[in-house]
């Protein structure tokens, strides 16, 4: 079976923190993800993960070595190359997902669309709407993120990184403070489930326990004091039980 | 005899004093504070080029999107000063006027009353006042806006969505606070030139409507409409810009929003005044 092709690719990254100090946060990172692959990066708070997502998704550049997004180098392009290079890698924040506090959520998936498509926020509600309701957002659709607890906040980072259909999703901590009923239904969302809108074929997830984010065919990668180690991937036998019962328990509140 | 030999002393340390050099740790002070104002005005200078590059480059992006956003700016820091613009406007004028029109009839003078109103409000005041309005109403709550934005991690988030925070956060705050700049001094000046008149009538001045109005007509050059319009404009951007830049430009903590808005006043305001002496000494050369 030939090798999918890689979607990225950091050789030989240094990553040093932005502040005055520079400290390194991490040294000879070599790191590969095909098309397809589900990877989890673990590693503790502080170590780093979110700057190497950052990385990963061409918007810093590393202080040594090379990054290649869908086989092109992000720092050798400008303007709407490099917009459209981003857009096909979408990257979700973690805590809350960063939302824009003075656009309510549907304004929030809809800005990247009409942006991008050039028409007006009402224009892409349809699409927008069907999105809402794939995540179980459509009740929550008209509030501001500030009126809504965390969980669903971060629902909705994901709802405005998938409107643009990428190829790529890296998700940092997408599974920090989640009850276990908005954790089932990450993990099913992750594992495939069908939601009525397509999960992007090659995810990235950062988590400070893996432990408890194991799910099957998934690789994992670790992060702790400026040491990267990728573990090798595991035989495909005995999977993890899958959590897509999760799923449909999951409704928003009125 | 005994009283220089108590002040002898005093007046040798004095002297000392004054002979010394400056201590090292003044000069120091000094010397960072200058370096550290060279550094900002640098910083504030690259971050104008990239907006303006931007607004170059960007134009006609996503219309459909950063039109409405711009009419959201302009009627921010226009339409919705327009009350208190108006309320200005009659202070200014009724302050110039009362200010000048007892010492004025004084003098047999009160035929100067209108290019007293040109030379105070049309060339100094109005600009000036308009200038602290848009700073104080519009620029610090941008500001926070920003600062907040910055602070929230919202300027990452719209990177990654492939949006450029400088087109879609700076460029219609610039335009709506430069446009509305130069809008509400005009109105300012109107406003203040109408007040002015109702107060010298209050005040029983043997001046009729046409007189006053022959009068300020005969202290207006085109060149006063001309540099109105700059020094208006002028002062929009340079507090667009400063309150941009402090809120957006560095990456920020919560606690660090309010000190970021103090910066950005002082920054707007030495770079207002600044410009004004830069237009003083363009009236006093034309």
């Amino acid at each position: 079976m030939p090798a999918a092709d890689p979607v990225l690719e950091l050789t030989g990254c240094t990553l040093t923190a932005e502040e005055a100090d520079g400290r390194v946060l991490a040294r000879e990172v070599n790191w590969t993800v095909a098309a397809g692959e589900h990877w989890g990066l673990c590693g503790p708070a502080g170590a780093g993960k979110t700057h190497l997502l950052e990385v990963a998704a061409g918007l810093r550049a590393p202080a040594t070595g090379r990054v290649r997004l869908l086989g092109r180098d992000p720092a050798a392009l400008r303007g709407p190359v490099l917009a459209a290079l981003r857009r096909e890698v979408a990257l979700v924040y973690g805590r809350g997902g960063r939302l824009f506090g003075h656009l309510t959520l549907a304004q929030n998936v809809a800005l990247p669309l009409c942006y991008h498509r050039n028409c007006p926020l009402e224009a892409a509600a349809e699409e927008t709407g069907r999105l809402l309701a794939a995540l179980g957002l459509e009740a929550l659709a008209a509030r501001l993120p500030g009126q809504v607890n965390p969980a669903w906040q971060q629902r909705a980072a994901l709802a405005r990184a998938l409107i643009l259909r990428p190829a790529v999703l890296l998700l940092d901590h997408p599974f920090e403070w989640l009850n276990e009923a908005h954790a089932r239904w990450w993990r099913a969302f992750l594992d495939g489930a069908e939601i009525g809108w397509p999960c992007p074929p090659t995810v990235v997830v950062t988590t400070e326990d893996a432990q408890a984010w194991r799910l099957p065919g998934w690789r994992w990668a670790h992060l702790r004091d400026t040491t990267w180690t990728v573990e090798a991937p595991a035989p495909s036998a005995a999977p993890p039980p899958a959590a897509r019962e999760g799923l449909a328990a999951e409704t928003p509140p009125g | 005899m005994s009283r220089a030999l108590v002040h002898g002393p005093r007046r040798l340390r004095l002297e000392a004093l004054w002979s010394s050099p400056l201590p090292r740790s003044y000069t120091n002070f000094v010397g960072r504070w200058l370096l550290g104002a060279a550094h900002t005005a640098r910083q504030l200078a690259a971050f104008a080029l990239i907006t303006f590059g931007v607004m170059m480059t960007r134009r006609g992006q996503a219309p459909a999107v950063m039109r409405p956003l711009l009419a959201h700016h302009l009627a921010r820091a226009g339409l919705h000063l327009l009350p208190m613009t108006a309320l200005l406007a009659a202070a200014l004028g009724w302050v110039v006027v009362g200010q000048t029109v007892a010492l004025l009839s004084r003098v047999g003078a009160q035929d100067y009353v209108g290019t007293v109103m040109v030379l105070a409000v049309v060339r100094e005041l109005g600009p000036l006042a308009t200038a602290l309005l848009v700073l104080l109403r519009v620029g610090v709550p941008a500001v926070i806006e920003l600062g907040t934005a910055r602070a929230h991690g919202e300027v990452e988030a719209l990177e990654a969505l492939g949006i450029d925070p400088v087109h879609f956060l700076v460029v219609p705050r610039v335009v709506g606070m430069t446009v509305a700049a130069v809008a509400l001094c005009a109105y300012l000046v109107l406003g203040a030139v109408a007040a002015g008149f109702l107060f010298a009538f209050l005040q029983d001045v043997p001046l009729t409507p046409g007189e006053y109005a022959r009068q300020i007509a005969g202290a207006l050059t085109g060149l006063d409409f001309l540099l109105l319009g700059l020094k208006s404009a002028g002062f929009g951007l340079v507090i667009a810009l400063a309150c941009c830049f402090q809120g957006l430009a560095r990456p920020l903590e919560l606690r660090e929003v309010a000190r970021a808005s103090t910066t950005a006043v002082v920054a707007a305001v030495l770079g207002c005044v600044t410009l004004d002496a830069a237009f003083i000494v363009v009236y006093l050369l034309l």
